[in-house]
């Protein structure tokens, strides 16, 4: 009966507080939507003659840009009520409301003798109707027209999403050809998008594992060149390359640069068994980090360059460890069902991409720096090697196909899980690095 | 004997011979691969033989204890020491697992051969909106015209006490409830067959010649005219507070709006569904699909006036405060907000018009923490 009475007091104090307004009505609103922002992008307006083959061009890389992202929707331009004719004209709001359209982009592009291409643009949020933000300008030469729309899709997703840029960014990988059982592979940079590829290394030699520097200068990897495994470091720029000094009567590999790329830490394997080292690029000096009678391997930077997580299967199964990297004893962080391998810090600094093979699949998942809230983005037969975007909203990662012809390519997921895409690439690829945004 | 009998004896004669003899009987021993391998190291090896102590590699020890660097190697020459041999090929299309890209040896080609100066924002467009503008202003309240030129105390309320002496009221009689004889009615028959009226075209038809055209449904209150004040009480009566008992039956069916008052405050607070149904409306507009991870775990509480027909004021939007984020998250956070309630509050929320000072001012708060998991 008490507990009756309470029971009672409790529900008229409720509705005391909730149904009596004294201000302003109060409501709490927790359901809402996920889906693509649906957005509008006219061609841009040409200033002059020669620019109208660029601005068509521009305007079409920027909404594939857009929409690779998986936040955006283009409204196709043949349900366009407003026209516009020059970029000056007002926007007609009702006339973009009435095609559902949410975010409008409008811009223009000019060119000159000299070579000079300049882009300006504005975005609007229709239903709000207003301006978001400033309108911008972009300058640059006529032949970065695929870069300068790279700058301006950064610019629209960034000011709509609140997201880093990332579309101006360049990827390492291995491009491969020939038989399974008997690859080629040759170190290759494209734009993130898969377009401009350009290659790096010749097919002579076998290459792995190219890991490129936070500023974009510099990739690690490891070659086969004098016929066992050894780190090299090749200058973007100019493709030369060294190889660095490891440790004597061993073999060095899975390399990844420090977040200033003034170090490296790569696996060093002596005897059967594989350490984690740490090397200041200045002095060519080497460092043991680890030291355990099992396999420690794939290790990567935080964001801040303090810690390192890699791989070890000192409990008797791949599993991912964290310890800092002025030494210490390595904390475990994985503790679900299967093994974890090539554990890859987000640059933002709160997660980390793994490859987790587990029932026969191999998948990539992310989980918190302590192992927390753990989960699967990928699954497949072969799924390996995630790389973070420079943002860190987007795992990049190879994954190939089951039997004697399957072929490795390149696939990107958002970390939410969502939009899973296929690279369009025309080769078969691997081991991704993403660069850094280009400035 | 047959012959048949002498060749079957000579043929198994020869058979059981080659068994015996003919066969594979010196069996050489097989060939088993073997290993040299050694059971002492190098170095224990160098200790028995020589008796000298062994070189071992002091390298290798962890960082913690020997934070030294190691070095095996001198420090490389910062040249290339490898000519550069970057090549240009756009990759085949359709490449073959079989066949190799052709290697077509191409001039280097830097790739910070592109410059892109820093972004320079535009200035703001001359751009005509008032005439563009389909959202009406707020409206304003017209001067109201003065009767008099000197505000007059208001008359004392006219209290009718009636011409008519009543005498005191009689105590009531406590009423002896007497029992009415009742008739014994006789057992109701069964009816055969049960037939509704339904059921029955001719009754049906009769009774549809004169049904209305339409279902007559209740008229909206009148909104409450400002003019029409509420006299000033002159009792001292203590109005009752609300019956929670009441709010929940009539909320659990339904029923009409509880108006809660209090003394000297007369608030008037919407019914639950009002503002279920405000809530319904906003939710398909909030789209969080193109937010970033930090507006996911922002909070903002926005506030809105609204016209007498529900829908949002021109400019009355704006942000209350928010949590979980920083400023800028707050900002993307807040314009998802305001693109929800102009998104879908464009035609006007389905609110009760009689009540409109309770819903005149609005705080909505857009918490995404359900939204993170999806």
């Amino acid at each position: 009966m008490r507990l009756i009475y309470l029971g009672v007091l409790a529900m008229a104090v409720w509705a005391n507080t909730s149904l009596a307004q004294n201000g302003p009505l109060k409501i709490e609103i927790n359901d809402g939507v996920i889906e693509p922002l649906t957005f509008a992008i006219p061609i841009f307006e040409a200033e002059n003659l020669e620019a109208a083959a660029v601005a068509t061009e521009i305007s079409r890389i920027v909404a594939a840009d857009l929409i690779s992202s998986g936040l955006f929707r283009e409204i196709p331009s043949n349900r366009f009520i407003s026209r516009r004719t020059t970029f000056a004209e007002a926007v007609r709001y009702p006339d973009w409301r009435a095609i559902n359209t949410q975010a409008l982009m409008t811009a223009a592009v000019k060119t000159t003798s000299s070579g000079r291409l300049t882009v300006k643009f504005r975005i609007f949020d229709i239903f709000s109707g207003v301006q978001l933000g400033s309108g911008m300008q972009l300058a640059g030469d006529t032949k970065a027209i695929r870069r300068m729309a790279h700058k301006v899709a950064d610019q629209v997703y960034e000011r709509i999403t609140g997201e880093g840029p990332y579309f101006d960014s360049k990827i390492v990988f291995v491009s491969e050809s020939g038989p399974k059982d008997n690859r080629r592979k040759r170190l290759a940079i494209m734009d993130f998008d898969g377009e401009s590829v350009q290659f790096l290394t010749g097919n002579e030699n076998i290459v792995l594992a190219p890991r490129i520097s936070n500023n974009g200068k510099q990739v690690l990897y490891t070659s086969w060149e004098t016929g066992f495994p050894q780190i090299y470091l090749l200058n973007v720029g100019t493709a030369g390359r060294k190889r660095l000094p490891t440790p004597k009567n061993g073999m060095g590999f899975s390399p990844r640069f420090s977040p200033d790329s003034k170090r490296i830490v790569y696996s060093f394997e002596r005897g059967g068994n594989s350490d984690i080292y740490l090397m200041d690029l200045a002095t060519a000096r080497s460092a043991r980090m680890t030291s355990s009678p099992s396999i420690d391997t794939a290790p990567s930077f935080s964001s801040d360059g303090r810690q390192i997580v890699f791989e070890s299967d000192r409990s008797g199964t791949q599993q991912l460890y964290i310890m800092p990297v002025s030494g210490g004893t390595p904390k475990r962080i994985s503790f679900g069902n299967g093994r974890y391998g090539t554990p890859v810090w987000s640059p933002r600094g709160d997660l980390i991409a793994f490859t987790k093979q587990s029932n026969g699949r191999f998948g990539i998942g992310v989980m918190r720096t302590d192992g927390s809230e753990e989960r699967l983005l990928s699954a497949s037969f072969l799924d390996e090697g995630p790389t973070w975007s420079p943002n860190g909203r987007v795992i990049m990662f190879a994954r190939e196909d089951r039997g004697p012809k399957g072929a490795p390519s390149l696939y990107s997921v958002d970390i939410t899980g969502r939009n899973l895409r296929a690279l369009n690439l025309r080769a078969p690829a691997s081991d991704p690095s993403w660069g850094p945004v280009q400035p | 004997m047959s012959p048949g009998t002498y060749i079957s004896l000579t043929l198994h004669a020869a058979l059981v011979g080659w068994l015996l003899f003919g066969g594979d009987f010196d069996r050489k021993p097989l060939e088993v691969p073997v290993t040299e391998v050694s059971v002492v190291s190098a170095e224990l090896f160098d200790i028995l033989v020589n008796n000298t102590p062994p070189s071992i590699d002091t390298s290798l020890e962890i960082a913690a204890t020997q934070p030294d660097i190691e070095q095996s190697e001198p420090p490389i020459d910062p040249v290339m020491d490898i000519a550069p041999e970057k090549t240009t090929q756009v990759l085949s299309p359709n490449v073959q697992n079989d066949t190799l890209p052709e290697s077509v040896p191409d001039k280097p080609v830097r790739l910070e051969e592109v410059i892109i100066i820093p972004p320079v924002v535009l200035a703001e467009p001359e751009v005509e909106h008032p005439k563009l503008l389909e959202t009406s202003l707020a409206p304003k309240p017209r001067p109201a015209l003065r009767v008099a030129p000197v505000a007059v105390a208001p008359p004392a309320p006219n209290i009718d006490i009636g011409d008519i002496t009543r005498d005191a009221a009689a105590p009531q009689v406590v009423s002896v409830e007497v029992a009415q004889e009742q008739t014994a009615k006789s057992p109701q028959a069964a009816a055969p067959e049960i037939v509704t009226e339904a059921e029955n075209p001719s009754e049906v038809i009769e009774i549809s010649k004169f049904a209305p055209p339409r279902t007559v449904r209740p008229q909206k209150r009148p909104a409450p005219s400002p003019l029409a004040a509420i006299p000033e009480k002159q009792t001292t009566s203590v109005v009752a507070p609300i019956d929670p008992l009441a709010v929940a039956l009539a909320e659990a069916l339904g029923g009409a709006d509880v108006v809660s008052e209090t003394e000297g405050n007369v608030t008037e607070a919407l019914a639950p569904q009002a503002i279920r149904g405000m809530q319904l409306a906003i939710s398909p507009c909030w789209n969080l699909g193109a937010s970033s991870s930090a507006v996911l775990f922002t909070t903002v509480v926005v506030g809105m006036k609204l016209s007498i027909e529900g829908k949002p004021l021109e400019n009355s939007i704006y942000l209350v405060g928010y949590e979980g984020g920083d400023s800028e998250s707050a900002q993307r956070a807040f314009e998802t907000a305001q693109r929800a309630i102009k998104e879908c509050g464009a035609q006007g929320f389905e609110l009760p018009a009689d009540q409109y000072s309770a819903w005149q001012n609005v705080e909505i708060t857009f918490n995404p923490e359900k939204m993170r998991v999806r």
